[in-house]
């Protein structure tokens, strides 16, 4: 399946085929023939059960991995270095300061050191991480330490945020409330993100569009969108009905 | 909330008066009895002094050496085939090189320097591998996705990875550095502490021979209490998220 590239989308996957070969010799097919396109600005989800390929799928996408076939494509000024993750362990550098961890991509970048300056201390307000720079990540609560993977990868401006299971490490409360923060900011900035999830009522309360995923081999199911009005109220007759409906897509 | 500071071990002040105690603990003790037993201090502190400097800059050498074969390995496609010989290298004793490095070098300083480092390289080498193999997938991902690429990833990411392993090698290497060089330096290197301690033992004086043992053990309890164990401390700290 082609794609015609347009301004219009951040990213577009066509034909993407992923093997995993074990040291066995035993094959595995995490992505099979998986074609989608991201438009820009879009709050877009990969929904699945675990092991139908969601991360394999996810790190494709950013270039950490190279697919057996198929291709990722960019349009001008998406370029993949601006492409930024969220982790679900939070993989923050332990031997880092919290200041040091959120500065880290701008210090990669060699971005100008009062800009360093500037985009570290705006993205730790912003992130409610005041008070805490000179912490290191072992002193703080699981929120706090997604607090500061979200402050780093926002810090280098990108284009695309990945984000695997974000929320999966955290208990119910801090998960829903840093949900709420994520989609302010999303909607202040516009930025295109790819959320990687295997809960259905997170996807329906984020996203613009879900992309259902079934497993062995990888392959996709069925793209959703999600009409319901923001902010969205997950205790209402649609969302539940929506929450069916993608229910029966999903096939473990 | 702790503002944890790098330094911030050394600044209490009980660290501060047991660093002090520890520091003169030895020299007084060997200043003391050298004029009971009426040896000359300043020999022993040349014997000291002799093994002290073979030690360091052995232990040195096998730092640089250490990190320069965990940066060429690291993460290349030999790796596998690398690290069974590296093992094998390893398991040839260390003593067996001596004659041979007397030979070449004469009974001085650099055949001692060398037969150190032949022993203390393997341990502070393979522990800081171990770190770095240990470590976790997501991390070196976050690493390459904001960035860290080439020399830069190794100075960012690779080398802070393999520093506890680094830490953890150096005390377990410089243990066997110290049992290798007084038993060199029983064997005829001269001078040095070993040399000391055998000439107290032919000689018959108990005495001297226990206390040389005891000056010892309280140097490198020292010198573990003053720079080792801090150093685990906090790489252990800062190597746990
Ligand atoms: N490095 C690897 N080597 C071999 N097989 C792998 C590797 N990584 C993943 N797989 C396999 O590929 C399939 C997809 O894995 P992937 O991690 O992408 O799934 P996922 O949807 O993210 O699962 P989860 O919800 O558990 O995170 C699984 O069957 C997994 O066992
Ligand atoms: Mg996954």
């Amino acid at each position: 399946m082609t794609t015609p590239m347009n301004d219009e989308f951040a990213i577009v996957a066509s034909g993407l085929d992923h093997v995993f070969i074990a040291d066995d010799g035993k094959k595995t097919d995490a992505v099979k023939d998986v074609s989608f396109s991201v438009r820009r600005g879009e709050f877009f989800t990969i929904l699945g059960p675990s092991g139908c390929g969601k991360s394999t799928l996810l790190r494709i996408l950013a270039g950490m991995i190279e697919p057996t076939k198929g291709s990722v494509k960019f349009p001008a000024g998406h370029e993949p270095q601006n492409i930024s993750m969220v982790f679900q362990s939070f993989a923050l550098f332990p031997w880092l300061t919290v200041y040091k961890n959120v500065e880290f991509g701008l210090t990669m970048r060699e971005v100008p050191k009062h800009d360093q300056k500037r985009l570290t201390e705006e993205h730790i307000k912003e992130m409610g991480l005041e008070g805490f720079e000179q912490s290191y990540p072992k002193d703080l609560s699981g929120g706090m330490k997604q607090r500061v993977g979200i402050a780093r990868a926002l810090a280098i401006s990108p284009n695309i945020l990945l984000m695997d299971e974000p929320f999966s490490a955290l208990d119910a409360f801090t998960a829903e409330n840093l949900r709420k923060d994520m989609l302010s900011l999303w909607l202040r900035d516009t930025i295109t993100i790819i959320m990687v999830t295997h809960l259905i009522d997170e996807a329906i309360e984020m996203s613009d569009r879900v992309l259902i995923m079934t497993p062995r081999p990888g392959k996709v199911e069925i793209v959703l969108p999600v009409q319901l009005d923001r902010p969205r109220n997950k205790r209402s007759k649609e969302f539940f009905e929506l929450a069916d409906s993608i229910a029966r897509y999903v096939k473990i | 909330m702790s503002h944890s500071h790098s330094l911030k071990i050394y600044r209490r002040r009980w660290h501060l008066v047991v660093t002090f105690a520890v520091i003169f603990l030895p020299f007084l003790f060997i200043f003391g009895f050298t004029k009971y037993a009426g040896i000359q201090t300043s020999t022993v502190f040349i014997d000291l002094g002799a093994s002290l400097l073979r030690v360091f800059s052995a232990y040195a050498a096998s730092v640089f050496l250490a990190m320069i074969l965990v940066l060429l390995i690291n993460g290349r496609r030999f790796e596998n085939f690398f690290l069974p010989v590296l093992d094998v290298l390893q398991s040839f004793p260390a003593f067996a090189l001596l004659p041979i490095l007397t030979v070449w070098f004469g009974p001085g300083n650099l055949a001692a320097i060398f037969f150190l480092i032949a022993t203390m390289l393997w341990p502070i080498l393979f522990s800081a591998l171990s770190s770095i193999r240990m470590e976790r997938k997501d991390l070196e991902e976050a690493a390459v996705i904001f960035g860290a690429r080439g020399t830069k990833k190794l100075i960012s990411f690779t080398l802070p990875m393999a520093l506890p392993g680094l830490v953890m090698g150096s005390i377990v290497g410089l243990g066997e550095g110290w049992e290798a060089i007084v038993g060199a330096e029983i064997i005829g290197v001269t001078p040095g502490i070993g040399n000391f301690l055998n000439t107290a033992a032919v000689k018959g004086e108990y005495q001297i021979l226990a206390f040389g043992i005891i000056a010892l053990l309280l140097f490198l309890f020292t010198l573990n209490k003053l720079i080792w164990l801090p150093l685990l401390k906090r790489s252990h700290d800062y190597s746990h998220e």
